[in-house]
Protein backbone atom coordinates (compact mmCIF):
# COMPACT_ATOMS: atom_id res chain seq x y z
CA UNK A 1 0.00 0.00 0.00
CA UNK A 2 1.47 3.66 -0.84
CA UNK A 3 1.57 6.16 2.10
CA UNK A 4 -1.19 8.50 0.61
CA UNK A 5 -3.64 5.83 0.21
CA UNK A 6 -6.28 5.37 3.06
CA UNK A 7 -5.23 2.23 5.49
CA UNK A 8 -7.96 0.54 7.82
CA UNK A 9 -6.95 3.17 10.71
CA UNK A 10 -7.73 6.05 8.20
CA UNK A 11 -11.05 5.11 6.90
CA UNK A 12 -13.11 5.90 9.69
CA UNK A 13 -11.74 9.07 9.70
CA UNK A 14 -12.69 9.77 6.26
CA UNK A 15 -15.93 8.19 6.27
CA UNK A 16 -16.43 11.02 8.76
CA UNK A 17 -15.11 13.44 6.92
CA UNK A 18 -17.54 12.66 4.01
CA UNK A 19 -20.23 13.25 5.65
CA UNK A 20 -22.55 15.77 4.26
CA UNK A 21 -23.32 18.72 6.08
CA UNK A 22 -26.55 18.86 7.25
CA UNK A 23 -28.90 20.72 4.57
CA UNK A 24 -30.57 23.79 4.62
CA UNK A 25 -32.50 24.52 1.71
CA UNK A 26 -32.41 28.01 2.87
CA UNK A 27 -28.72 28.27 2.35
CA UNK A 28 -29.01 27.17 -1.60
CA UNK A 29 -31.90 29.70 -1.52
CA UNK A 30 -29.66 32.60 -0.20
CA UNK A 31 -26.86 31.64 -2.80
CA UNK A 32 -29.27 31.99 -6.13
CA UNK A 33 -30.84 35.23 -3.80
CA UNK A 34 -27.26 36.84 -3.84
CA UNK A 35 -26.55 35.41 -7.96
CA UNK A 36 -29.89 37.29 -8.88
CA UNK A 37 -29.15 40.29 -7.38
CA UNK A 38 -25.65 40.04 -8.86
CA UNK A 39 -27.58 39.57 -12.43
CA UNK A 40 -29.56 42.65 -11.58
CA UNK A 41 -26.88 45.05 -10.77
CA UNK A 42 -24.59 44.01 -13.51
CA UNK A 43 -28.02 44.03 -15.75
CA UNK A 44 -28.71 47.53 -14.30
CA UNK A 45 -25.02 49.10 -15.15
CA UNK A 46 -25.23 47.11 -18.56
CA UNK A 47 -28.55 49.16 -19.07
CA UNK A 48 -27.10 52.61 -17.43
CA UNK A 49 -24.35 52.20 -20.02
CA UNK A 50 -26.15 51.57 -22.55
CA UNK A 51 -28.69 54.83 -22.09
CA UNK A 52 -25.74 56.83 -21.23
CA UNK A 53 -24.43 56.13 -24.45
CA UNK A 54 -27.32 56.63 -26.61
CA UNK A 55 -27.78 60.29 -24.72
CA UNK A 56 -24.67 60.97 -26.01
CA UNK A 57 -25.11 59.17 -29.33
CA UNK A 58 -24.73 62.61 -31.63
CA UNK A 59 -21.71 63.73 -29.43
CA UNK A 60 -20.31 59.95 -29.81
CA UNK A 61 -21.04 59.95 -33.70
CA UNK A 62 -19.28 63.41 -34.74
CA UNK A 63 -16.26 62.39 -32.36
CA UNK A 64 -16.13 58.98 -34.79
CA UNK A 65 -16.51 61.17 -37.95
CA UNK A 66 -13.95 63.23 -36.78
CA UNK A 67 -11.56 60.47 -36.50
CA UNK A 68 -12.46 58.47 -39.21
CA UNK A 69 -11.88 61.60 -41.31
CA UNK A 70 -9.05 62.41 -39.94
CA UNK A 71 -7.75 59.31 -40.38
CA UNK A 72 -8.51 59.10 -43.83
CA UNK A 73 -6.75 62.47 -44.72
CA UNK A 74 -3.66 61.79 -43.20
CA UNK A 75 -3.74 58.50 -44.82
CA UNK A 76 -4.32 59.99 -48.32
CA UNK A 77 -1.82 62.62 -47.49
CA UNK A 78 0.88 59.97 -46.71
CA UNK A 79 -0.22 57.90 -50.15
CA UNK A 80 -0.23 61.64 -51.65
CA UNK A 81 3.37 62.32 -50.58
CA UNK A 82 4.60 59.12 -51.70
CA UNK A 83 3.65 59.16 -54.68
CA UNK A 84 5.27 62.88 -55.42
CA UNK A 85 8.64 61.64 -53.90
CA UNK A 86 8.33 58.59 -56.08
CA UNK A 87 7.70 60.57 -59.26
CA UNK A 88 10.57 62.73 -58.16
CA UNK A 89 12.66 60.19 -58.39
CA UNK A 90 11.61 59.05 -61.78
CA UNK A 91 10.79 61.84 -63.46
CA UNK A 92 14.25 61.42 -66.67
CA UNK A 93 14.00 64.77 -67.92
CA UNK A 94 12.74 67.47 -69.02
CA UNK A 95 12.44 66.70 -72.75
CA UNK A 96 9.24 64.40 -72.90
CA UNK A 97 7.14 66.11 -69.83
CA UNK A 98 9.15 69.21 -68.39
CA UNK A 99 9.54 71.37 -71.28
CA UNK A 100 6.26 72.93 -70.56
CA UNK A 101 7.12 72.74 -67.22
CA UNK A 102 10.23 74.70 -68.00
CA UNK A 103 8.78 77.30 -70.07
CA UNK A 104 6.07 78.04 -67.47
CA UNK A 105 9.04 78.06 -64.70
CA UNK A 106 11.02 81.11 -67.35
CA UNK A 107 7.75 82.95 -67.52
CA UNK A 108 7.55 82.82 -63.78
CA UNK A 109 10.83 84.47 -62.94
CA UNK A 110 10.35 86.95 -65.22
CA UNK A 111 12.12 89.40 -66.57
CA UNK A 112 12.47 91.82 -64.19
CA UNK A 113 14.32 89.72 -61.57
CA UNK A 114 17.55 89.10 -63.93
CA UNK A 115 19.18 90.71 -61.75
CA UNK A 116 18.02 89.89 -58.26
CA UNK A 117 20.74 86.98 -56.41
CA UNK A 118 19.14 84.34 -54.46
CA UNK A 119 21.06 82.31 -52.04
CA UNK A 120 19.98 78.35 -52.87
CA UNK A 121 21.74 75.47 -51.03
CA UNK A 122 22.97 72.70 -53.20
CA UNK A 123 23.63 69.24 -51.41
CA UNK A 124 24.85 65.57 -52.49
CA UNK A 125 25.05 62.42 -50.69
CA UNK A 126 28.20 60.61 -51.33
CA UNK A 127 30.27 58.53 -48.86
CA UNK A 128 33.16 57.48 -51.09
CA UNK A 129 34.04 60.74 -52.38
CA UNK A 130 36.75 62.75 -51.54
CA UNK A 131 36.17 65.87 -53.47
CA UNK A 132 32.77 67.48 -55.01
CA UNK A 133 32.74 70.42 -57.18
CA UNK A 134 29.39 71.76 -58.20
CA UNK A 135 29.34 73.07 -61.90
CA UNK A 136 26.50 74.78 -63.74
CA UNK A 137 25.51 77.73 -65.71
CA UNK A 138 26.22 80.20 -63.47
CA UNK A 139 29.67 79.86 -63.51
CA UNK A 140 30.48 78.28 -66.86
CA UNK A 141 31.13 74.85 -65.99
CA UNK A 142 34.29 75.52 -63.90
CA UNK A 143 34.61 72.93 -61.55
CA UNK A 144 37.27 75.29 -59.80
CA UNK A 145 34.93 77.56 -58.96
CA UNK A 146 32.21 76.29 -56.44
CA UNK A 147 33.86 73.11 -54.63
CA UNK A 148 31.42 71.20 -51.86
CA UNK A 149 32.13 71.17 -48.31
CA UNK A 150 31.50 68.05 -46.35
CA UNK A 151 28.82 67.52 -42.91
CA UNK A 152 31.30 66.77 -40.61
CA UNK A 153 31.87 62.72 -40.83
CA UNK A 154 29.06 62.30 -42.51
CA UNK A 155 28.02 61.50 -46.51
CA UNK A 156 26.25 64.94 -47.02
CA UNK A 157 28.44 67.39 -49.40
CA UNK A 158 27.22 71.17 -49.55
CA UNK A 159 28.00 74.86 -50.89
CA UNK A 160 25.29 77.45 -50.70
CA UNK A 161 25.74 80.08 -53.44
CA UNK A 162 24.36 82.87 -54.63
CA UNK A 163 22.39 82.75 -57.81
CA UNK A 164 20.30 85.50 -60.15
CA UNK A 165 16.86 84.75 -60.75
CA UNK A 166 15.87 82.24 -63.46
CA UNK A 167 16.05 78.40 -64.10
CA UNK A 168 19.74 77.11 -64.37
CA UNK A 169 21.25 73.84 -65.56
CA UNK A 170 23.75 71.96 -62.69
CA UNK A 171 25.19 68.99 -61.97
CA UNK A 172 28.57 67.56 -59.59
CA UNK A 173 31.61 66.18 -60.39
CA UNK A 174 32.71 63.76 -57.94
CA UNK A 175 36.40 63.27 -57.31
CA UNK A 176 37.25 65.34 -60.39
CA UNK A 177 35.94 62.87 -62.90
CA UNK A 178 32.34 61.33 -62.19
CA UNK A 179 29.41 63.59 -63.81
CA UNK A 180 26.63 63.28 -61.17
CA UNK A 181 22.73 64.85 -61.67
CA UNK A 182 21.03 66.04 -57.73
CA UNK A 183 18.71 62.93 -57.39
CA UNK A 184 16.37 65.10 -55.73
CA UNK A 185 15.62 67.75 -58.55
CA UNK A 186 14.69 67.66 -62.05
CA UNK A 187 17.03 66.88 -65.05
CA UNK A 188 17.34 67.90 -68.38
CA UNK A 189 19.49 66.39 -71.38
CA UNK A 190 21.63 69.02 -73.25
CA UNK A 191 20.78 68.50 -76.90
CA UNK A 192 24.41 70.03 -78.04
CA UNK A 193 26.64 68.08 -75.33
CA UNK A 194 23.98 65.00 -74.95
CA UNK A 195 24.70 64.90 -70.94
CA UNK A 196 22.27 65.06 -68.44
CA UNK A 197 21.94 67.98 -66.11
CA UNK A 198 19.82 69.20 -63.06
CA UNK A 199 17.55 71.94 -63.33
CA UNK A 200 16.57 74.18 -60.57
CA UNK A 201 14.60 77.22 -60.75
CA UNK A 202 15.44 80.35 -58.76
CA UNK A 203 12.86 83.05 -58.35
CA UNK B 1 -5.58 -0.62 12.20
CA UNK B 2 -5.51 -3.00 14.70
CA UNK B 3 -8.97 -4.20 15.71
CA UNK B 4 -8.27 -2.63 19.69
CA UNK B 5 -7.67 0.63 18.16
CA UNK B 6 -11.61 0.10 16.75
CA UNK B 7 -12.65 -0.91 19.85
CA UNK B 8 -11.11 2.26 21.85
CA UNK B 9 -12.75 4.40 19.08
CA UNK B 10 -16.04 2.93 19.58
CA UNK B 11 -15.40 3.73 23.13
CA UNK B 12 -16.12 7.38 22.87
CA UNK B 13 -19.59 8.64 24.84
CA UNK B 14 -22.10 8.36 21.75
CA UNK B 15 -25.40 9.79 21.89
CA UNK B 16 -26.34 7.45 18.54
CA UNK B 17 -26.34 4.09 18.02
CA UNK B 18 -23.13 2.27 18.11
CA UNK B 19 -23.29 0.81 14.28
CA UNK B 20 -20.30 2.24 12.33
CA UNK B 21 -21.57 5.04 10.04
CA UNK B 22 -21.61 3.95 6.19
CA UNK B 23 -19.57 5.61 3.83
CA UNK B 24 -21.00 8.22 2.89
CA UNK B 25 -20.85 8.22 -1.41
CA UNK B 26 -20.11 11.67 -3.49
CA UNK B 27 -23.12 12.74 -4.25
CA UNK B 28 -24.45 12.34 -7.80
CA UNK B 29 -22.55 14.65 -10.84
CA UNK B 30 -24.96 17.32 -12.39
CA UNK B 31 -26.10 15.85 -15.90
CA UNK B 32 -23.97 17.11 -18.77
CA UNK B 33 -26.86 18.55 -20.29
CA UNK B 34 -28.00 20.68 -17.14
CA UNK B 35 -24.69 21.96 -16.52
CA UNK B 36 -24.52 22.89 -20.70
CA UNK B 37 -28.16 24.54 -20.19
CA UNK B 38 -26.67 26.64 -16.80
CA UNK B 39 -23.56 27.44 -19.03
CA UNK B 40 -25.89 28.79 -21.69
CA UNK B 41 -27.80 30.94 -18.95
CA UNK B 42 -30.74 28.65 -18.41
CA UNK B 43 -31.53 30.24 -14.50
CA UNK B 44 -33.24 26.87 -13.51
CA UNK B 45 -30.56 24.45 -14.85
CA UNK B 46 -27.69 27.14 -12.68
CA UNK B 47 -30.59 26.33 -9.46
CA UNK B 48 -29.93 22.54 -9.85
CA UNK B 49 -26.15 22.77 -10.28
CA UNK B 50 -26.31 24.97 -6.67
CA UNK B 51 -28.41 22.22 -4.64
CA UNK B 52 -26.38 19.54 -6.62
CA UNK B 53 -22.99 20.76 -5.49
CA UNK B 54 -23.74 23.37 -2.04
CA UNK B 55 -23.45 20.67 0.16
CA UNK B 56 -19.68 19.24 -1.10
CA UNK B 57 -18.79 23.24 -1.22
CA UNK B 58 -19.80 23.46 2.03
CA UNK B 59 -18.10 20.73 3.46
CA UNK B 60 -14.68 21.33 2.31
CA UNK B 61 -15.46 24.99 2.99
CA UNK B 62 -16.40 24.09 6.55
CA UNK B 63 -13.15 21.73 7.38
CA UNK B 64 -10.77 24.67 5.85
CA UNK B 65 -11.76 27.02 7.65
CA UNK B 66 -13.37 25.84 11.20
CA UNK B 67 -16.21 28.32 11.06
CA UNK B 68 -19.80 27.34 9.22
CA UNK B 69 -20.32 31.08 8.73
CA UNK B 70 -17.11 32.00 6.93
CA UNK B 71 -17.57 28.89 5.33
CA UNK B 72 -21.44 29.73 3.64
CA UNK B 73 -20.13 32.82 2.88
CA UNK B 74 -17.12 31.51 1.20
CA UNK B 75 -19.71 29.11 -0.74
CA UNK B 76 -21.95 32.17 -1.59
CA UNK B 77 -19.44 34.41 -3.11
CA UNK B 78 -17.90 30.63 -5.05
CA UNK B 79 -21.29 30.44 -6.58
CA UNK B 80 -21.24 33.93 -7.68
CA UNK B 81 -18.20 33.31 -9.31
CA UNK B 82 -19.22 30.21 -10.68
CA UNK B 83 -22.28 32.10 -12.50
CA UNK B 84 -20.01 34.95 -13.55
CA UNK B 85 -17.12 32.79 -14.80
CA UNK B 86 -19.44 29.82 -16.24
CA UNK B 87 -19.64 30.88 -20.01
CA UNK B 88 -15.52 29.94 -20.07
CA UNK B 89 -15.93 26.65 -18.67
CA UNK B 90 -14.67 23.94 -20.91
CA UNK B 91 -16.46 20.72 -21.05
CA UNK B 92 -12.76 19.07 -21.28
CA UNK B 93 -12.15 19.75 -17.76
CA UNK B 94 -14.20 17.93 -15.02
CA UNK B 95 -16.80 20.52 -13.62
CA UNK B 96 -15.70 19.84 -9.83
CA UNK B 97 -12.35 20.23 -10.24
CA UNK B 98 -13.17 23.78 -12.30
CA UNK B 99 -15.45 24.29 -9.50
CA UNK B 100 -13.17 23.39 -6.17
CA UNK B 101 -10.45 25.66 -7.99
CA UNK B 102 -12.87 28.58 -7.46
CA UNK B 103 -13.89 27.52 -4.07
CA UNK B 104 -10.05 26.45 -2.85
CA UNK B 105 -8.93 29.84 -3.94
CA UNK B 106 -11.90 31.67 -2.22
CA UNK B 107 -10.77 29.85 1.44
CA UNK B 108 -7.81 30.53 0.84
CA UNK B 109 -8.25 34.56 0.92
CA UNK B 110 -11.26 34.09 3.16
CA UNK B 111 -8.15 31.83 5.85
CA UNK B 112 -5.59 35.21 5.03
CA UNK B 113 -8.35 37.52 5.70
CA UNK B 114 -9.26 35.72 8.84
CA UNK B 115 -5.59 35.25 10.24
CA UNK B 116 -4.61 38.62 9.69
CA UNK B 117 -8.60 39.79 11.65
CA UNK B 118 -7.33 37.36 14.23
CA UNK B 119 -3.82 38.95 15.17
CA UNK B 120 -5.81 42.33 15.61
CA UNK B 121 -8.52 40.54 17.76
CA UNK B 122 -7.01 38.09 18.99
CA UNK B 123 -9.27 38.07 22.39
CA UNK B 124 -12.13 36.85 20.05
CA UNK B 125 -9.69 34.33 18.89
CA UNK B 126 -11.66 31.87 21.60
CA UNK B 127 -14.75 32.87 20.49
CA UNK B 128 -14.46 31.40 16.64
CA UNK B 129 -15.71 28.00 17.04
CA UNK B 130 -14.88 25.06 15.08
CA UNK B 131 -16.77 22.76 13.56
CA UNK B 132 -19.83 20.93 16.05
CA UNK B 133 -18.30 19.69 18.25
CA UNK B 134 -21.71 18.36 20.19
CA UNK B 135 -21.84 15.84 17.43
CA UNK B 136 -20.53 12.84 18.91
CA UNK B 137 -21.29 9.29 17.72
CA UNK B 138 -20.03 5.61 18.13
CA UNK B 139 -17.15 5.62 15.76
CA UNK B 140 -15.19 9.22 15.89
CA UNK B 141 -15.62 12.11 17.52
CA UNK B 142 -15.88 15.32 15.15
CA UNK B 143 -13.84 17.18 17.55
CA UNK B 144 -10.93 14.39 17.24
CA UNK B 145 -11.18 15.07 13.81
CA UNK B 146 -11.00 18.67 14.12
CA UNK B 147 -7.64 18.76 16.18
CA UNK B 148 -6.33 15.60 13.86
CA UNK B 149 -7.39 18.29 10.83
CA UNK B 150 -5.59 20.85 12.90
CA UNK B 151 -2.52 19.40 13.17
CA UNK B 152 -2.07 19.52 9.19
CA UNK B 153 -0.77 22.36 7.61
CA UNK B 154 -3.15 24.28 5.10
CA UNK B 155 -1.89 23.03 1.84
CA UNK B 156 -2.02 18.93 3.29
CA UNK B 157 -5.02 19.54 4.85
CA UNK B 158 -6.35 21.25 1.15
CA UNK B 159 -4.85 18.25 -0.99
CA UNK B 160 -5.46 15.34 1.49
CA UNK B 161 -9.76 16.74 1.74
CA UNK B 162 -9.37 16.84 -2.13
CA UNK B 163 -7.96 13.69 -2.69
CA UNK B 164 -9.67 11.81 0.02
CA UNK B 165 -13.06 13.22 0.46
CA UNK B 166 -13.91 14.90 -2.42
CA UNK B 167 -12.89 12.13 -4.84
CA UNK B 168 -10.15 14.55 -7.04
CA UNK B 169 -7.32 13.02 -8.95
CA UNK B 170 -4.15 13.83 -8.30
CA UNK B 171 -3.80 15.75 -11.52
CA UNK B 172 -7.22 17.39 -10.92
CA UNK B 173 -5.44 18.60 -7.12
CA UNK B 174 -2.81 19.84 -8.98
CA UNK B 175 -4.64 22.15 -11.28
CA UNK B 176 -6.46 23.21 -8.27
CA UNK B 177 -3.49 23.85 -6.17
CA UNK B 178 -1.37 24.98 -9.16
CA UNK B 179 1.69 22.99 -8.60
CA UNK B 180 3.11 19.96 -9.64
CA UNK B 181 1.51 15.88 -9.37
CA UNK B 182 4.87 14.80 -7.72
CA UNK B 183 4.14 17.75 -4.92
CA UNK B 184 0.84 16.86 -4.49
CA UNK B 185 1.39 13.49 -3.97
CA UNK B 186 3.80 14.34 -1.03
CA UNK B 187 1.72 16.43 0.29
CA UNK B 188 -1.20 13.59 0.71
CA UNK B 189 0.98 11.38 2.04
CA UNK B 190 2.54 13.60 4.60
CA UNK B 191 -1.22 14.37 5.70
CA UNK B 192 -1.72 10.70 5.76
CA UNK B 193 1.35 10.19 7.67
CA UNK B 194 0.60 12.73 9.86
CA UNK B 195 -2.94 11.77 10.62
CA UNK B 196 -2.19 8.35 11.60
CA UNK B 197 0.15 9.56 13.85
CA UNK B 198 -2.52 12.17 15.76
CA UNK B 199 -4.80 8.85 15.37
CA UNK B 200 -1.88 7.02 17.26
CA UNK B 201 -1.42 9.39 19.82
CA UNK B 202 -4.84 10.05 20.88
CA UNK B 203 -4.93 6.38 21.21
CA UNK B 204 -1.91 6.15 23.83
CA UNK B 205 -3.52 9.04 25.56
CA UNK B 206 -6.96 6.95 26.03
CA UNK B 207 -4.92 3.91 27.31
CA UNK B 208 -2.75 5.87 30.13
CA UNK B 209 -6.22 7.25 30.73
Amino acid sequence: MQNDEIDSSLQPWVDRLRELPESDPRAVKRVLARVRQYDGLHNARRRALRRYFARQGGWWAAAAVVVVGAGITLFARGAVLSRARESATLIPTVDSVGTQLVTQAVDAAGDDSVERLVARKFTIESLNARQVSLVGDFNQWNPQRHRLHRDGKTATWYITVELPAGLHKYAFIVNDSVWTTDPSALRTVDRDFGVTSSLVLVQ
Amino acid sequence: MTAARHRHLRAVPSDRPASPPQPVDVPAVLSRETLLNARDGDPVAFAQLVRTYYPRCLRFAQHLLSSREDAEECVQDTFVRVHRALHRYEERERFDAWLFRILANRCRTARRRLTRWRLFHSADLDRVTPISTSRVDGFVARDEIWHALGGLTEEQREAFLLRHVEGLTYEDIAAVAGIAVTAVRMRVSRACARLRDTINEADAERRDR
